[in-house]
């Protein structure tokens, strides 16, 4: 038997909080080697999918399903340790604890040795450029280097699929044309699917392969950046917005 | 966490009991046995912070396991033509069998941990308010089930003529075991993993982290310590009633971790030896004390109501405690350099 093709997906989902829906039948496919964009206005949905795919969220409807296998009762906890990183849109960063500590915790969370941690730590300090930061506690670090720190946590749990809530947010344009480099190089080097939400569309345009834009909880289009951008109903309720 | 940042915690520990230690001699004649229970008191409050200062869920009912190493470590040491006559109802397993001083603090420590191991599976599902009442609750389970079930233990009455072995050698031992024990699963990955669940719940689960399994793990090393520290207690105070192990210690040990700051095993040894010293120092003046020349003499029943004070006064101080969290280091002039 051929093993599946590794993936995360969410199939038909939808999310209504107390009559409000949040999400309606939204399928959504992330595969390896690639990055896929997720946009759309404030109040689309795009944390809520997140939260559905990382077990933070239960689905009123539809499938999660991750390597073909529904994931729906997983913990995030579980899917935290079966591949799936993320970020958070407000950092959530283990404030008392330093830059380094944030790192090697999360790789200590893998069940990895203590040595392994520290050095899966520094590797990552350097890829993000927190190096000079490594004894800083978390809660002093400025907004955008805390997104990096968030970022580089995820990472440090070696994950298959990357899940990004607004990562660049808080940086300029020169450190947003970095972190786009670096997306893509994490996702060629380690082999890795990335989902990536932010309002930086230059960025989200320039580093993805695919896009997904969602509006009032529903698929509003799909398909590459030029295809996407071209679209005549996201130009009217997104991108001619911005 | 590198072997030098290691050693520089352990050591400042170190030399603070060692110091505690050195005063209990200087001072045998006196307020040595004062010194003792400092030590013991400070290793009940180092047992709770193992739990609640890593997890960030404060334990109401930690006492539990000090009562049930306490009866446990004191019963077993009684000779058993004693038990017979005392305590004729007790389960023969108990009343027939007698060990020596070092089994009966292993035998605490290990009924500590099983019965912590038992209360938690179900405990360490809850977070926050919920899990402090509960472990309340706990408390007040095992009291009563202490106080009246006279099989298992002296019920109502006074459990009398324990040997009386924590002296000097083994307060200050018991004490240095128990902060290294605590200090080892702090540094360990186990330990850091579970601050990582007290600094950010959801961000510890993103990163794969049971915050059940890594509470639960803690809840039994912390019940062990307190059995431990509770065949200490027992075995300093040479006899015990269920009252000595309930309310009023609760009261003293959440004091002492709070005040010192909890988050830090610096905070709860600090705060355990000046809240004990505090304690006993209340105690004298409450019968009346001749310091510098004057009688001191001030109501009974000042003492709790005094260190309630003390508490609220260094709360609105400094909110985080004596340590605001943080660990004592002692660093060579190389490393501080570095």
């Amino acid at each position: 038997m051929i093993d599946p093709l590794p993936c995360l997906e969410a199939r038909s989902v939808s999310r209504s909080f107390e009559g409000v829906q949040a999400l309606r039948e939204v399928s959504l496919r992330l595969e390896l080697h690639e990055v896929v964009g997720l946009l759309g206005p404030n109040g689309a949905g795009k944390s809520t999918l997140i939260n559905l795919l990382t077990g933070f969220d239960r689905p009123t409807e539809g499938k999660i399903l991750l390597n073909q296998v529904e994931i729906n009762s997983w913990s995030p906890a579980r899917r935290g340790r079966a591949g799936l990183g993320r970020t958070f849109q407000h950092g959530h960063s283990f404030a008392g604890l330093t830059v380094a500590e944030n790192i090697e915790v999360s790789a200590l969370g893998m069940g990895v040795k203590p040595a392994v941690a520290r050095s899966q730590a520094d590797e990552l300090m350097k890829l993000l450029r927190l190096s000079h930061r490594r004894s800083n506690l978390a809660c002093s670090l400025p907004h955008g280097e805390e997104r990096l720190l968030g970022v580089a946590r995820a990472l440090a749990t070696t994950p298959q699929f990357l899940l990004l809530d607004e990562p660049a947010a808080g940086l300029n344009e020169d450190e947003a044309q970095e972190f786009g480099t670096v997306i893509r190089m994490v996702n060629e080097e380690r082999n890795l699917g990335v989902l990536l939400i932010d309002h930086n569309i230059g960025l989200v345009f320039d580093v993805c392969d695919r896009i997904h834009v969602l509006d009032q909880g529903m698929t509003l289009a799909t398909g590459s950046s030029k295809e996407v951008s071209e679209n005549p109903e996201v130009i009217t309720s997104y991108l001619g917005q911005t | 966490m590198r072997v030098q940042e290691r050693f520089s915690e352990l050591s400042g520990l170190l030399l603070v009991i060692l110091a505690v230690a050195l005063g209990q001699l200087l001072f045998s004649d006196t307020i040595g046995p004062q010194f003792q229970l400092a030590m013991v008191t400070t290793s009940i409050a180092v047992s709770l912070h193992t739990f609640s200062g890593n997890s960030g869920v404060i334990s109401f009912g930690h006492i539990s396991f000090v009562a049930v190493g306490a009866f446990s470590a004191g019963l077993m040491s009684l000779a058993p033509e004693q038990k017979s006559n005392i305590f004729p109802e007790l389960f023969p397993l108990i009343k027939d069998q007698q060990i020596g001083n070092l089994w009966s603090l292993a035998l605490a420590a290990a009924l500590g941990a099983i019965f912590a191991a038992i209360v938690g599976i179900p405990l360490m599902r809850l977070n926050g308010l919920a899990a402090g009442i509960a472990t309340l609750a706990v408390l007040g389970m095992t009291r009563n089930v202490l106080r009246n079930w006279t099989s298992i233990g002296p019920g109502a009455k006074t459990l009398p003529g324990i040997s009386e072995t924590t002296g000097a050698v083994q307060a200050t031992v018991g004490l240095l075991l128990t902060v290294a024990v605590g200090l080892a699963y702090q540094q360990s990955r186990f330990g850091r993993r579970l601050r990582a669940t007290r600094e950010d719940p959801a961000a510890s689960q993103s990163i794969g982290i049971s915050i059940y399994g890594e509470r639960l793990l803690a809840f039994v090393i912390s019940g062990g310590l307190g059995g431990f520290a509770g065949g200490l207690y027992v075995h300093y105070l040479g006899s015990i009633t269920t009252e000595q192990v309930y309310l009023e210690l609760t009261f003293l040990t959440l004091a002492m971790v709070v005040l010192g700051g909890l988050g830090s095993m610096w905070g709860a040894v600090l705060g355990g030896l000046l809240i004990s010293g505090f304690s006993s120092f209340l105690i004298e003046a409450q019968k009346g004390l001749g310091l510098l020349g004057r009688e001191i003499k001030i109501p009974s029943g000042s003492r709790d109501i005094l260190i309630g004070i003390l508490m609220v006064v260094i709360l609105l101080v400094r909110p985080d405690g004596l340590s605001k969290g943080g660990e004592l280091r002692i660093r060579s002039r190389r490393s501080a350099d570095s």
